[in-house]
Protein backbone atom coordinates (compact mmCIF):
# COMPACT_ATOMS: atom_id res chain seq x y z
CA UNK A 1 0.00 0.00 0.00
CA UNK A 2 2.74 2.32 0.97
CA UNK A 3 4.58 1.57 -2.18
CA UNK A 4 1.49 2.33 -4.23
CA UNK A 5 1.11 5.68 -2.55
CA UNK A 6 4.70 6.53 -3.16
CA UNK A 7 4.38 5.66 -6.82
CA UNK A 8 1.18 7.71 -7.11
CA UNK A 9 2.80 10.69 -5.46
CA UNK A 10 5.79 10.41 -7.75
CA UNK A 11 3.61 10.29 -10.86
CA UNK A 12 1.58 13.30 -9.71
CA UNK A 13 4.74 15.24 -9.01
CA UNK A 14 6.09 14.54 -12.45
CA UNK A 15 2.81 15.58 -14.03
CA UNK A 16 2.83 18.79 -12.01
CA UNK A 17 6.37 19.63 -12.99
CA UNK A 18 5.74 18.92 -16.65
CA UNK A 19 2.55 20.94 -16.58
CA UNK A 20 4.27 23.93 -15.03
CA UNK A 21 7.09 23.73 -17.51
CA UNK A 22 4.65 23.61 -20.40
CA UNK A 23 2.71 26.57 -19.05
CA UNK A 24 5.82 28.69 -18.71
CA UNK A 25 6.97 27.74 -22.18
CA UNK A 26 3.60 28.57 -23.77
CA UNK A 27 3.41 31.94 -22.03
CA UNK A 28 6.85 32.89 -23.23
CA UNK A 29 5.98 31.82 -26.77
CA UNK A 30 2.74 33.82 -26.72
CA UNK A 31 4.49 36.96 -25.57
CA UNK A 32 7.06 36.58 -28.31
CA UNK A 33 4.33 36.06 -30.89
CA UNK A 34 2.45 39.17 -29.71
CA UNK A 35 5.57 41.29 -30.06
CA UNK A 36 6.10 39.94 -33.54
CA UNK A 37 2.49 40.66 -34.51
CA UNK A 38 2.76 44.22 -33.19
CA UNK A 39 5.74 44.78 -35.42
CA UNK A 40 3.89 43.35 -38.43
CA UNK A 41 0.93 45.65 -37.79
CA UNK A 42 3.21 48.65 -37.53
CA UNK A 43 4.90 47.77 -40.81
CA UNK A 44 1.54 47.24 -42.52
CA UNK A 45 0.24 50.57 -41.24
CA UNK A 46 3.36 52.33 -42.46
CA UNK A 47 3.07 50.77 -45.91
CA UNK A 48 -0.61 51.79 -46.15
CA UNK A 49 -0.49 55.26 -44.65
CA UNK A 50 3.13 56.27 -44.74
CA UNK A 51 5.27 57.26 -41.77
CA UNK A 52 3.69 58.35 -38.53
CA UNK A 53 2.24 61.81 -38.85
CA UNK A 54 0.82 61.39 -42.32
CA UNK A 55 -2.93 61.41 -42.88
CA UNK A 56 -4.23 58.03 -41.89
CA UNK A 57 -7.73 58.76 -43.13
CA UNK A 58 -7.11 58.10 -46.80
CA UNK A 59 -8.66 60.11 -49.62
CA UNK A 60 -10.42 63.37 -48.71
CA UNK A 61 -14.16 63.54 -49.16
CA UNK A 62 -16.63 66.29 -48.26
CA UNK A 63 -19.47 64.29 -46.70
CA UNK A 64 -19.40 61.23 -44.48
CA UNK A 65 -16.50 62.63 -42.45
CA UNK A 66 -16.53 62.39 -38.66
CA UNK A 67 -15.30 65.41 -36.75
CA UNK A 68 -13.95 65.03 -33.21
CA UNK A 69 -14.75 61.33 -33.68
CA UNK A 70 -18.37 62.09 -33.03
CA UNK A 71 -20.05 64.56 -35.40
CA UNK A 72 -20.67 63.56 -38.97
CA UNK A 73 -20.84 65.86 -41.98
CA UNK A 74 -23.90 64.79 -43.95
CA UNK A 75 -25.25 65.96 -47.28
CA UNK A 76 -28.42 68.07 -47.27
CA UNK A 77 -28.89 68.05 -51.05
CA UNK A 78 -32.28 66.30 -50.82
CA UNK A 79 -33.56 69.25 -48.76
CA UNK A 80 -32.18 72.00 -51.02
CA UNK A 81 -33.28 70.11 -54.14
CA UNK A 82 -36.80 69.85 -52.69
CA UNK A 83 -36.76 73.61 -52.01
CA UNK A 84 -35.80 74.42 -55.56
CA UNK A 85 -38.12 71.90 -57.21
CA UNK A 86 -41.06 72.31 -54.86
CA UNK A 87 -41.35 68.53 -54.59
CA UNK A 88 -40.90 67.40 -50.98
CA UNK A 89 -42.50 63.98 -51.34
CA UNK A 90 -39.19 62.14 -50.97
CA UNK A 91 -38.24 63.87 -47.73
CA UNK A 92 -38.50 62.32 -44.28
CA UNK A 93 -40.53 64.15 -41.63
CA UNK A 94 -37.36 65.51 -40.07
CA UNK A 95 -36.14 66.76 -43.46
CA UNK A 96 -39.50 68.39 -44.11
CA UNK A 97 -39.34 70.19 -40.81
CA UNK A 98 -35.77 71.30 -41.57
CA UNK A 99 -36.89 72.59 -44.96
CA UNK A 100 -39.75 74.54 -43.35
CA UNK A 101 -37.49 76.14 -40.76
CA UNK A 102 -34.84 77.05 -43.34
CA UNK A 103 -37.43 78.41 -45.77
CA UNK A 104 -38.88 80.62 -43.06
CA UNK A 105 -35.47 82.15 -42.42
CA UNK A 106 -34.83 82.84 -46.09
CA UNK A 107 -38.28 84.35 -46.53
CA UNK A 108 -37.43 86.77 -43.75
CA UNK A 109 -33.91 87.83 -44.75
CA UNK A 110 -33.62 87.51 -48.54
CA UNK A 111 -35.01 90.36 -50.63
CA UNK A 112 -35.55 90.59 -54.37
CA UNK A 113 -32.63 91.98 -56.29
CA UNK A 114 -29.97 90.93 -53.77
CA UNK A 115 -26.63 89.89 -55.23
CA UNK A 116 -25.09 86.56 -54.22
CA UNK A 117 -22.70 88.42 -51.89
CA UNK A 118 -25.60 90.24 -50.22
CA UNK A 119 -27.51 86.99 -49.81
CA UNK A 120 -24.48 85.32 -48.27
CA UNK A 121 -23.97 88.27 -45.94
CA UNK A 122 -27.64 88.20 -44.92
CA UNK A 123 -27.37 84.51 -44.02
CA UNK A 124 -24.09 85.13 -42.15
CA UNK A 125 -25.66 87.94 -40.11
CA UNK A 126 -28.79 85.95 -39.32
CA UNK A 127 -26.81 82.91 -38.18
CA UNK A 128 -24.27 84.82 -36.10
CA UNK A 129 -26.92 87.00 -34.47
CA UNK A 130 -29.54 84.35 -33.78
CA UNK A 131 -27.58 81.26 -32.92
CA UNK A 132 -25.00 80.44 -30.29
CA UNK A 133 -22.20 77.98 -29.71
CA UNK A 134 -23.02 74.73 -28.03
CA UNK A 135 -20.72 74.85 -25.05
CA UNK A 136 -21.61 71.27 -24.33
CA UNK A 137 -18.86 70.44 -26.79
CA UNK A 138 -16.12 71.76 -24.53
CA UNK A 139 -16.32 69.59 -21.36
CA UNK A 140 -14.11 66.50 -21.47
CA UNK A 141 -17.24 64.33 -21.56
CA UNK A 142 -19.43 66.38 -23.90
CA UNK A 143 -22.95 67.20 -22.88
CA UNK A 144 -23.94 68.50 -26.26
CA UNK A 145 -27.35 67.48 -27.39
CA UNK A 146 -28.46 65.26 -30.23
CA UNK A 147 -28.74 66.86 -33.67
CA UNK A 148 -26.17 69.51 -32.80
CA UNK A 149 -24.30 68.50 -35.95
CA UNK A 150 -27.02 69.05 -38.53
CA UNK A 151 -29.39 71.80 -39.72
CA UNK A 152 -32.39 70.26 -37.95
CA UNK A 153 -30.79 70.75 -34.54
CA UNK A 154 -29.26 74.11 -35.43
CA UNK A 155 -32.51 75.64 -36.62
CA UNK A 156 -34.69 74.04 -33.96
CA UNK A 157 -32.56 74.57 -30.85
CA UNK A 158 -30.40 77.48 -31.98
CA UNK A 159 -27.17 76.04 -30.70
CA UNK A 160 -24.83 73.54 -32.24
CA UNK A 161 -21.29 72.39 -32.85
CA UNK A 162 -19.17 73.48 -35.82
CA UNK A 163 -20.44 70.69 -38.08
CA UNK A 164 -24.00 71.86 -37.48
CA UNK A 165 -23.22 75.43 -38.50
CA UNK A 166 -21.14 74.48 -41.50
CA UNK A 167 -23.79 72.13 -42.90
CA UNK A 168 -26.59 74.62 -42.14
CA UNK A 169 -24.75 77.42 -43.90
CA UNK A 170 -24.15 75.13 -46.86
CA UNK A 171 -27.86 74.22 -46.89
CA UNK A 172 -28.81 77.90 -47.08
CA UNK A 173 -26.30 78.52 -49.87
CA UNK A 174 -27.51 75.51 -51.85
CA UNK A 175 -31.12 76.66 -51.45
CA UNK A 176 -30.00 80.01 -52.88
CA UNK A 177 -28.13 78.28 -55.73
CA UNK A 178 -24.74 79.50 -54.51
CA UNK A 179 -21.93 76.92 -54.68
CA UNK A 180 -20.71 75.98 -51.24
CA UNK A 181 -18.57 73.21 -49.72
CA UNK A 182 -18.05 72.12 -46.12
CA UNK A 183 -14.32 72.06 -45.35
CA UNK A 184 -12.82 69.99 -42.55
CA UNK A 185 -9.37 70.43 -41.04
CA UNK A 186 -6.75 67.73 -41.61
CA UNK A 187 -6.85 66.72 -37.97
CA UNK A 188 -10.67 66.45 -38.16
CA UNK A 189 -11.22 68.81 -35.28
CA UNK A 190 -13.06 71.64 -37.03
CA UNK A 191 -15.26 72.45 -40.01
CA UNK A 192 -16.24 75.61 -41.87
CA UNK A 193 -17.39 76.57 -45.39
CA UNK A 194 -16.01 77.58 -48.75
CA UNK A 195 -18.47 79.66 -50.76
CA UNK A 196 -18.19 80.69 -54.40
CA UNK A 197 -18.97 84.26 -55.34
CA UNK A 198 -18.31 85.31 -58.91
CA UNK A 199 -15.18 83.48 -60.05
CA UNK A 200 -13.62 83.18 -56.61
CA UNK A 201 -14.01 81.05 -53.50
CA UNK A 202 -14.00 82.39 -49.94
CA UNK A 203 -13.75 80.82 -46.49
CA UNK A 204 -16.54 81.57 -44.01
CA UNK A 205 -16.59 80.11 -40.51
CA UNK A 206 -19.97 80.71 -38.87
CA UNK A 207 -19.16 78.83 -35.66
CA UNK A 208 -16.21 81.10 -34.87
CA UNK A 209 -18.31 84.25 -35.27
CA UNK A 210 -21.55 83.06 -33.71
CA UNK A 211 -22.71 85.39 -30.97
CA UNK A 212 -20.19 88.00 -32.14
CA UNK A 213 -20.95 88.63 -35.81
CA UNK A 214 -17.87 90.76 -36.24
CA UNK A 215 -16.99 89.47 -39.71
CA UNK A 216 -13.65 88.24 -38.44
CA UNK A 217 -14.20 84.86 -40.13
CA UNK A 218 -16.29 86.08 -43.06
CA UNK A 219 -15.06 85.69 -46.63
CA UNK A 220 -11.37 85.07 -46.02
CA UNK A 221 -8.61 83.94 -48.32
CA UNK A 222 -6.48 80.80 -48.06
CA UNK A 223 -3.57 82.87 -46.70
CA UNK A 224 -5.65 84.17 -43.84
CA UNK A 225 -7.15 80.81 -42.86
CA UNK A 226 -3.82 79.01 -43.19
CA UNK A 227 -2.63 80.91 -40.11
CA UNK A 228 -5.08 78.86 -38.03
CA UNK A 229 -5.99 75.71 -39.89
CA UNK A 230 -4.64 73.02 -42.19
CA UNK A 231 -6.89 71.40 -44.77
CA UNK A 232 -6.47 69.44 -47.98
CA UNK A 233 -5.75 72.21 -50.44
CA UNK A 234 -5.49 69.70 -53.27
CA UNK A 235 -9.08 68.64 -52.77
CA UNK A 236 -10.74 71.95 -51.98
CA UNK A 237 -10.70 74.90 -54.42
CA UNK A 238 -8.25 77.71 -53.84
CA UNK A 239 -9.56 80.85 -52.19
CA UNK A 240 -7.16 83.44 -53.54
CA UNK A 241 -9.55 86.04 -54.88
CA UNK A 242 -9.83 89.46 -53.25
CA UNK A 243 -13.01 90.60 -54.99
CA UNK A 244 -15.33 89.61 -52.13
CA UNK A 245 -12.74 89.16 -49.41
CA UNK A 246 -14.25 91.12 -46.53
CA UNK A 247 -11.11 92.77 -45.18
CA UNK A 248 -10.38 93.94 -48.71
CA UNK A 249 -13.86 95.38 -49.14
CA UNK A 250 -13.68 97.43 -45.92
CA UNK A 251 -10.01 98.41 -46.15
CA UNK A 252 -9.19 102.08 -45.89
CA UNK A 253 -6.04 103.66 -47.17
CA UNK A 254 -3.12 103.65 -44.80
CA UNK A 255 -0.40 106.27 -45.07
CA UNK A 256 2.27 106.31 -42.41
CA UNK A 257 2.62 102.91 -40.70
CA UNK A 258 3.42 104.66 -37.41
CA UNK A 259 -0.10 106.04 -37.49
CA UNK A 260 -1.33 102.48 -36.94
CA UNK A 261 -1.46 102.61 -33.09
CA UNK A 262 -3.58 105.77 -33.15
CA UNK A 263 -6.02 104.30 -35.67
CA UNK A 264 -6.22 101.05 -33.72
CA UNK A 265 -6.87 102.84 -30.45
CA UNK A 266 -9.70 104.81 -32.06
CA UNK A 267 -11.19 101.58 -33.36
CA UNK A 268 -10.91 99.84 -29.99
CA UNK A 269 -12.39 102.76 -28.07
CA UNK A 270 -15.30 102.71 -30.51
CA UNK A 271 -15.65 98.97 -29.89
CA UNK A 272 -15.14 98.23 -33.55
CA UNK A 273 -14.29 94.69 -34.47
CA UNK A 274 -12.10 95.15 -37.50
CA UNK A 275 -9.47 97.57 -38.68
CA UNK A 276 -8.28 96.98 -42.20
CA UNK A 277 -5.60 99.20 -43.68
CA UNK A 278 -4.49 99.14 -47.29
CA UNK A 279 -0.99 100.21 -48.12
CA UNK A 280 -0.19 100.82 -51.76
CA UNK A 281 1.73 104.07 -51.83
CA UNK A 282 5.43 103.38 -51.72
CA UNK A 283 4.46 99.88 -50.62
CA UNK A 284 7.93 98.57 -51.38
CA UNK A 285 9.23 100.63 -48.48
CA UNK A 286 6.52 99.68 -45.99
CA UNK A 287 7.85 97.39 -43.26
CA UNK A 288 5.23 94.76 -42.47
CA UNK A 289 7.48 93.40 -39.74
CA UNK A 290 7.18 96.77 -37.99
CA UNK A 291 3.40 96.58 -38.18
CA UNK A 292 3.50 93.05 -36.73
CA UNK A 293 5.80 94.21 -33.94
CA UNK A 294 3.54 97.14 -33.08
CA UNK A 295 0.47 94.92 -33.06
CA UNK A 296 2.22 92.42 -30.79
CA UNK A 297 3.33 95.08 -28.32
CA UNK A 298 -0.12 96.65 -28.32
CA UNK A 299 -1.62 93.23 -27.54
CA UNK A 300 0.70 92.92 -24.52
CA UNK A 301 -0.26 96.40 -23.34
CA UNK A 302 -3.94 95.65 -23.70
CA UNK A 303 -3.62 92.41 -21.75
CA UNK A 304 -1.71 94.13 -18.98
CA UNK A 305 -4.33 96.87 -18.70
CA UNK A 306 -7.36 97.01 -16.52
CA UNK A 307 -9.52 98.45 -19.29
CA UNK A 308 -8.84 95.90 -22.05
CA UNK A 309 -7.32 92.81 -20.45
CA UNK A 310 -10.20 90.66 -21.68
CA UNK A 311 -9.84 91.46 -25.35
CA UNK A 312 -7.49 89.95 -27.86
CA UNK A 313 -6.62 90.65 -31.45
CA UNK A 314 -5.59 88.57 -34.37
CA UNK A 315 -3.92 90.26 -37.28
CA UNK A 316 -2.48 89.34 -40.63
CA UNK A 317 -1.01 90.74 -43.79
CA UNK A 318 -2.56 90.08 -47.17
CA UNK A 319 -0.59 90.71 -50.31
CA UNK A 320 -2.40 92.91 -52.78
CA UNK A 321 -1.42 94.01 -56.25
CA UNK A 322 0.89 96.92 -55.74
CA UNK A 323 0.87 96.62 -51.95
CA UNK A 324 -0.77 94.81 -49.08
CA UNK A 325 -3.58 94.92 -46.53
CA UNK A 326 -2.90 94.78 -42.80
CA UNK A 327 -6.07 93.53 -41.10
CA UNK A 328 -6.74 93.39 -37.37
CA UNK A 329 -9.77 91.64 -35.85
CA UNK A 330 -10.65 92.72 -32.34
CA UNK A 331 -12.48 90.32 -30.04
CA UNK A 332 -14.04 91.60 -26.87
CA UNK A 333 -15.02 89.34 -24.00
CA UNK A 334 -17.39 90.47 -21.28
CA UNK A 335 -15.89 90.71 -17.82
CA UNK A 336 -18.12 89.27 -15.09
CA UNK A 337 -17.31 92.25 -12.94
CA UNK A 338 -15.78 95.08 -14.98
CA UNK A 339 -14.67 96.85 -11.80
CA UNK A 340 -12.65 93.84 -10.65
CA UNK A 341 -9.16 93.82 -12.15
CA UNK A 342 -8.10 90.43 -13.41
CA UNK A 343 -4.39 91.11 -13.50
CA UNK A 344 -2.05 91.59 -10.55
CA UNK A 345 -0.06 94.78 -10.95
CA UNK A 346 3.09 96.03 -9.22
CA UNK A 347 1.22 97.68 -6.38
CA UNK A 348 -0.68 94.46 -5.69
CA UNK A 349 2.62 92.56 -5.64
CA UNK A 350 4.12 94.96 -3.13
CA UNK A 351 1.13 94.63 -0.85
CA UNK A 352 1.20 90.83 -1.18
CA UNK A 353 4.88 90.68 -0.29
CA UNK A 354 4.44 93.02 2.66
CA UNK A 355 1.52 91.00 4.01
CA UNK A 356 3.37 87.69 3.65
CA UNK A 357 6.65 88.94 5.09
CA UNK A 358 4.83 90.31 8.10
CA UNK A 359 3.78 86.79 9.09
CA UNK A 360 6.37 84.51 7.48
CA UNK A 361 9.45 86.67 7.18
CA UNK A 362 11.10 84.99 10.18
CA UNK A 363 11.45 81.61 8.41
CA UNK A 364 14.95 80.45 7.44
CA UNK A 365 15.40 80.03 3.68
CA UNK A 366 16.73 76.63 2.58
CA UNK A 367 20.16 76.50 0.98
CA UNK A 368 18.86 75.09 -2.30
CA UNK A 369 16.30 77.89 -2.58
CA UNK A 370 18.60 80.80 -1.88
CA UNK A 371 19.65 81.24 -5.47
CA UNK A 372 16.20 80.44 -6.72
CA UNK A 373 17.08 76.96 -7.96
CA UNK A 374 15.42 74.01 -6.28
CA UNK A 375 17.67 71.08 -7.09
CA UNK A 376 15.13 68.57 -5.85
CA UNK A 377 12.42 69.61 -8.26
CA UNK A 378 14.70 70.85 -10.99
CA UNK A 379 12.62 73.97 -11.61
CA UNK A 380 13.31 77.59 -10.94
CA UNK A 381 11.44 78.99 -7.99
CA UNK A 382 10.67 82.48 -6.80
CA UNK A 383 13.46 83.79 -4.64
CA UNK A 384 13.22 86.06 -1.66
CA UNK A 385 16.05 88.49 -1.13
CA UNK A 386 15.43 88.84 2.56
CA UNK A 387 13.82 92.23 2.21
CA UNK A 388 10.46 90.71 1.44
CA UNK A 389 10.63 91.41 -2.28
CA UNK A 390 9.64 88.56 -4.55
CA UNK A 391 11.71 88.04 -7.63
CA UNK A 392 10.16 85.88 -10.30
CA UNK A 393 12.17 83.93 -12.85
CA UNK A 394 15.84 84.17 -13.87
CA UNK B 1 15.11 3.95 0.04
CA UNK B 2 11.54 4.84 0.75
CA UNK B 3 12.63 7.68 2.93
CA UNK B 4 14.89 8.97 0.16
CA UNK B 5 12.03 8.92 -2.28
CA UNK B 6 9.83 10.78 0.15
CA UNK B 7 12.47 13.42 0.64
CA UNK B 8 12.92 13.73 -3.07
CA UNK B 9 9.18 14.23 -3.54
CA UNK B 10 9.07 16.86 -0.83
CA UNK B 11 11.95 18.76 -2.41
CA UNK B 12 10.42 18.46 -5.84
CA UNK B 13 7.04 19.70 -4.70
CA UNK B 14 8.71 22.59 -2.90
CA UNK B 15 10.51 23.53 -6.07
CA UNK B 16 7.25 23.32 -8.00
CA UNK B 17 5.57 25.55 -5.46
CA UNK B 18 8.39 28.06 -5.66
CA UNK B 19 8.36 28.01 -9.45
CA UNK B 20 4.61 28.60 -9.57
CA UNK B 21 5.03 31.63 -7.39
CA UNK B 22 7.93 33.18 -9.24
CA UNK B 23 7.83 31.59 -12.72
CA UNK B 24 4.54 33.11 -13.74
CA UNK B 25 5.27 36.28 -11.90
CA UNK B 26 6.91 38.08 -14.85
CA UNK B 27 5.36 41.42 -15.43
CA UNK B 28 3.30 41.65 -12.29
CA UNK B 29 3.24 44.81 -10.25
CA UNK B 30 6.08 45.38 -7.88
CA UNK B 31 5.32 43.43 -4.71
CA UNK B 32 5.63 46.58 -2.63
CA UNK B 33 3.39 48.78 -4.89
CA UNK B 34 1.05 50.80 -2.67
CA UNK B 35 -2.68 50.48 -3.07
CA UNK B 36 -4.04 54.00 -2.95
CA UNK B 37 -7.74 54.66 -2.81
CA UNK B 38 -8.61 56.38 -6.06
CA UNK B 39 -11.33 58.26 -4.24
CA UNK B 40 -8.90 59.53 -1.59
CA UNK B 41 -6.46 60.53 -4.29
CA UNK B 42 -9.11 62.46 -6.17
CA UNK B 43 -10.29 64.29 -3.07
CA UNK B 44 -6.77 65.21 -2.01
CA UNK B 45 -5.85 66.54 -5.44
CA UNK B 46 -9.05 68.52 -5.98
CA UNK B 47 -8.85 70.08 -2.56
CA UNK B 48 -5.28 71.20 -3.19
CA UNK B 49 -6.30 73.92 -5.65
CA UNK B 50 -8.87 76.28 -4.18
CA UNK B 51 -9.31 78.09 -7.49
CA UNK B 52 -10.87 75.16 -9.32
CA UNK B 53 -14.30 75.83 -10.80
CA UNK B 54 -17.20 73.41 -10.39
CA UNK B 55 -15.75 70.06 -11.39
CA UNK B 56 -17.42 66.90 -12.63
CA UNK B 57 -15.76 63.63 -11.66
CA UNK B 58 -15.97 60.14 -13.08
CA UNK B 59 -13.96 57.16 -11.95
CA UNK B 60 -13.38 53.44 -12.08
CA UNK B 61 -15.96 53.05 -9.34
CA UNK B 62 -18.79 54.14 -11.65
CA UNK B 63 -21.07 51.83 -13.55
CA UNK B 64 -20.10 53.42 -16.84
CA UNK B 65 -16.43 53.55 -15.90
CA UNK B 66 -15.21 51.76 -19.02
CA UNK B 67 -17.22 53.99 -21.39
CA UNK B 68 -16.15 57.16 -19.63
CA UNK B 69 -12.53 56.07 -19.67
CA UNK B 70 -12.58 56.34 -23.45
CA UNK B 71 -12.93 60.11 -23.16
CA UNK B 72 -9.61 60.17 -21.35
CA UNK B 73 -7.46 57.42 -22.80
CA UNK B 74 -7.31 54.74 -25.46
CA UNK B 75 -5.37 52.42 -23.14
CA UNK B 76 -6.87 48.94 -22.99
CA UNK B 77 -9.16 49.12 -19.97
CA UNK B 78 -8.06 45.65 -18.88
CA UNK B 79 -4.70 47.21 -18.05
CA UNK B 80 -6.26 49.77 -15.72
CA UNK B 81 -6.32 49.14 -11.99
CA UNK B 82 -8.24 52.32 -11.31
CA UNK B 83 -8.68 55.88 -12.54
CA UNK B 84 -10.44 59.13 -11.95
CA UNK B 85 -11.12 62.03 -14.28
CA UNK B 86 -12.23 65.40 -12.97
CA UNK B 87 -12.99 68.22 -15.40
CA UNK B 88 -14.59 71.65 -15.39
CA UNK B 89 -18.34 71.51 -15.78
CA UNK B 90 -18.30 74.63 -17.92
CA UNK B 91 -15.78 73.17 -20.37
CA UNK B 92 -12.94 75.47 -19.34
CA UNK B 93 -9.40 74.12 -19.28
CA UNK B 94 -9.37 72.64 -15.76
CA UNK B 95 -8.77 68.93 -15.72
CA UNK B 96 -7.15 66.49 -13.29
CA UNK B 97 -6.86 62.80 -14.04
CA UNK B 98 -4.93 59.85 -12.68
CA UNK B 99 -4.68 56.37 -14.18
CA UNK B 100 -3.34 53.54 -12.03
CA UNK B 101 -2.11 50.69 -14.22
CA UNK B 102 -1.98 47.09 -13.03
CA UNK B 103 1.41 46.44 -14.57
CA UNK B 104 4.14 49.01 -14.24
CA UNK B 105 5.38 48.14 -17.71
CA UNK B 106 2.19 49.72 -19.09
CA UNK B 107 3.05 53.13 -17.66
CA UNK B 108 4.67 54.44 -20.89
CA UNK B 109 1.64 53.43 -22.92
CA UNK B 110 -0.70 55.07 -20.42
CA UNK B 111 1.38 58.24 -20.48
CA UNK B 112 1.33 58.30 -24.27
CA UNK B 113 -2.45 58.02 -24.22
CA UNK B 114 -2.66 61.07 -21.94
CA UNK B 115 -0.31 62.99 -24.25
CA UNK B 116 -2.69 62.21 -27.08
CA UNK B 117 -5.69 63.25 -25.00
CA UNK B 118 -4.06 66.55 -24.09
CA UNK B 119 -3.27 67.28 -27.71
CA UNK B 120 -6.93 66.80 -28.56
CA UNK B 121 -7.94 69.18 -25.78
CA UNK B 122 -5.49 71.82 -27.01
CA UNK B 123 -6.85 71.51 -30.55
CA UNK B 124 -10.37 71.92 -29.21
CA UNK B 125 -9.48 75.08 -27.28
CA UNK B 126 -7.48 76.44 -30.17
CA UNK B 127 -10.56 76.21 -32.36
CA UNK B 128 -13.39 76.89 -29.95
CA UNK B 129 -12.08 78.67 -26.88
CA UNK B 130 -8.69 80.33 -27.43
CA UNK B 131 -8.80 81.98 -24.02
CA UNK B 132 -8.47 78.53 -22.46
CA UNK B 133 -5.45 77.57 -24.54
CA UNK B 134 -2.74 79.05 -22.24
CA UNK B 135 -3.90 76.88 -19.34
CA UNK B 136 -3.97 73.84 -21.60
CA UNK B 137 -0.44 74.61 -22.84
CA UNK B 138 0.79 74.69 -19.24
CA UNK B 139 -0.73 71.31 -18.40
CA UNK B 140 1.56 68.72 -16.83
CA UNK B 141 1.63 64.98 -17.56
CA UNK B 142 3.87 62.70 -15.51
CA UNK B 143 4.24 59.43 -13.68
CA UNK B 144 4.67 58.27 -10.11
CA UNK B 145 5.30 54.55 -9.91
CA UNK B 146 2.32 52.93 -11.57
CA UNK B 147 0.30 56.14 -11.51
CA UNK B 148 0.10 58.37 -14.55
CA UNK B 149 -1.35 61.83 -14.08
CA UNK B 150 -2.60 64.82 -16.01
CA UNK B 151 -2.86 68.11 -14.14
CA UNK B 152 -4.31 71.13 -15.89
CA UNK B 153 -5.18 73.91 -13.45
CA UNK B 154 -3.92 77.12 -11.92
CA UNK B 155 -2.01 75.57 -9.03
CA UNK B 156 -0.60 72.43 -10.61
CA UNK B 157 2.27 72.38 -8.12
CA UNK B 158 -0.04 72.06 -5.12
CA UNK B 159 -2.16 69.41 -6.81
CA UNK B 160 0.92 67.38 -7.71
CA UNK B 161 2.25 67.68 -4.17
CA UNK B 162 -1.08 66.44 -2.82
CA UNK B 163 -0.93 63.47 -5.16
CA UNK B 164 2.64 62.57 -4.17
CA UNK B 165 1.82 62.91 -0.52
CA UNK B 166 -1.24 60.68 -0.79
CA UNK B 167 0.66 57.99 -2.69
CA UNK B 168 3.62 58.15 -0.31
CA UNK B 169 1.26 57.89 2.63
CA UNK B 170 -0.20 54.68 1.23
CA UNK B 171 3.22 53.02 1.31
CA UNK B 172 3.39 53.18 5.08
Amino acid sequence: MKKALIILASVLSVILVLGLGASLFLNASSLKRIDSLKEEVRELKTSLYGEEGEDEYGETVEDGVKIAEEYEIRSTLPISDAYKSGDRSALSDKEKETLDMASEVLDEIIKDGMSDYEKEEAVYLWMTNNLQNDEGLLPVIPTTQDDSDNPYGVLKYHNAVCVGYATTFRLFMQMLDIDCMVVHSNDRSHTWDLVKLGDGWYHTDIYSDVGIGNYSHFNRTDDMVALEQEWDTDFYPSADSYEYCYVCLVARDGEDIYDFPRLLREAIDSHETILSLKYTKDAAYIRTDILDQMASQIQDKLYASVEYSSMYMDYNTLPLDGGFIFAVNMNYYDDEDPDYPDTINEKDLEKIDKAIEGSFGDLTVREDWKDGWNENDGVFKNSYDGNGVTKVGP
Amino acid sequence: MVRDIKRAIVVLLSLVLAASVFGCGAGEASPDAPTVSIYDLRIAMLEADASLPVMVSVSSADESAKDNFLYLSDLDYDKVDGYFLSYAEDGSAYEIAVIAVKDISDVPEAKESLDSHLKGRKDLYRNYSPKDLPLAEAAEIGTNGRYVYLIMCSDAKAVKAAMESTIAGAKH
